[in-house]
């Protein structure tokens, strides 16, 4: 699991009107980014995407408070770190991601089936969300996001050769899954 | 040798930086040359360099999202859940 971000130890006091102003900055700025890799994360239920991001803002605020966290431009990376955190603390809690019924996964598929964009098959995403975690987060991050590898490896506390090695397993898996389906529906 | 649609596709081992630097369009200019030249004659890694552009094309076009709506509603909750927690401290 990775381990937080390096951030600035501030001390802790209530929260000053201008740090306040530049984390609702930095979180309206990162907020659509948030939502994309939230909802990616926790595809097909888009709700929970929604929440976990709801949850990841409140945990920087409750750290801003306690001085555990800093305004940096680092403020972004944090967030989508936390998203992830929260991601991974909900699968644990939880099974209600873990173990999906195929019934209810399609269920769910069909009553969202404009994710992200009319364009997009669904099959993009089932096959995404099929990866393991740790492989699908590199390609939201990398591939989606566009984020270099060494931001991301920074992010999620990873050493730069974990990622490409990942990333270039993640990408094989979903080249291939992605051709077989092309050619079945064809 | 024939490559067929439904089996697993890589391409061969020591040419499969090059195949990957060409599919995301950040080739390593050193293996451009024996890289090209092995793809151009081994069917196996022409079909991984394929199915690796067709998935990037796929991946971009799934990045085109419209969420501002929805991001826009979020942030007002979270401005909701800003004022609660404030008054709790």
């Amino acid at each position: 699991m990775p381990a937080s971000l390096n951030c600035t130890i501030a001390s802790p006091a209530a929260i000053p009107p201008d740090a306040m102003r530049s984390y609702e900055q930095a979180i309206e700025t990162t907020l659509p980014t948030l939502l994309r890799i939230a909802r990616r994360l926790t595809w097909p239920d888009q709700d929970l995407g929604a929440d976990l991001v709801q949850d990841a803002v409140l945990k920087g605020l409750r750290s801003l408070k306690s001085g555990k966290l800093e305004i940096t431009p680092n403020v972004g990376a944090w967030l989508k770190q936390a998203v992830y955190l929260e991601f991974l603390m909900h699968k644990r809690n939880s099974k209600r991601l873990t173990y999906l019924e195929s019934e209810t996964f399609d269920q769910q598929c069909a009553t969202n089936p404009k994710p992200f964009s009319s364009e997009i098959s669904p099959e993009i995403e089932r096959a995404l969300a099929e990866l393991p975690d740790d492989q699908r987060i590199l390609i939201i991050l990398v591939d989606i996001e566009e984020h270099e590898y060494q931001e991301v490896s920074n992010m999620l506390n990873i050493p730069m050769g974990t990622v490409r090695s990942r990333l270039s397993r993640a990408r094989w898996k979903l080249a291939n899954r992605l051709h077989h389906l092309a050619g079945n529906q064809s | 040798m024939k490559v067929t649609t439904t089996e697993e596709v890589k391409p061969c081992r020591h040419v499969q930086h090059y195949v990957e630097g060409q599919a995301t369009g950040k080739p390593r200019r050193w293996w451009n040359f024996f890289g090209w030249l092995h793809v151009k004659h081994c069917p196996q890694c022409q079909e991984a360099l394929r199915r690796l552009q067709t998935y990037f094309q796929d991946i971009v076009k799934s990045s085109e999202s419209n969420l501002d709506q929805d991001s826009q509603d979020i942030m007002n909750q979270i401005r909701s859940k800003f004022a609660e927690e404030g008054d709790s401290s």
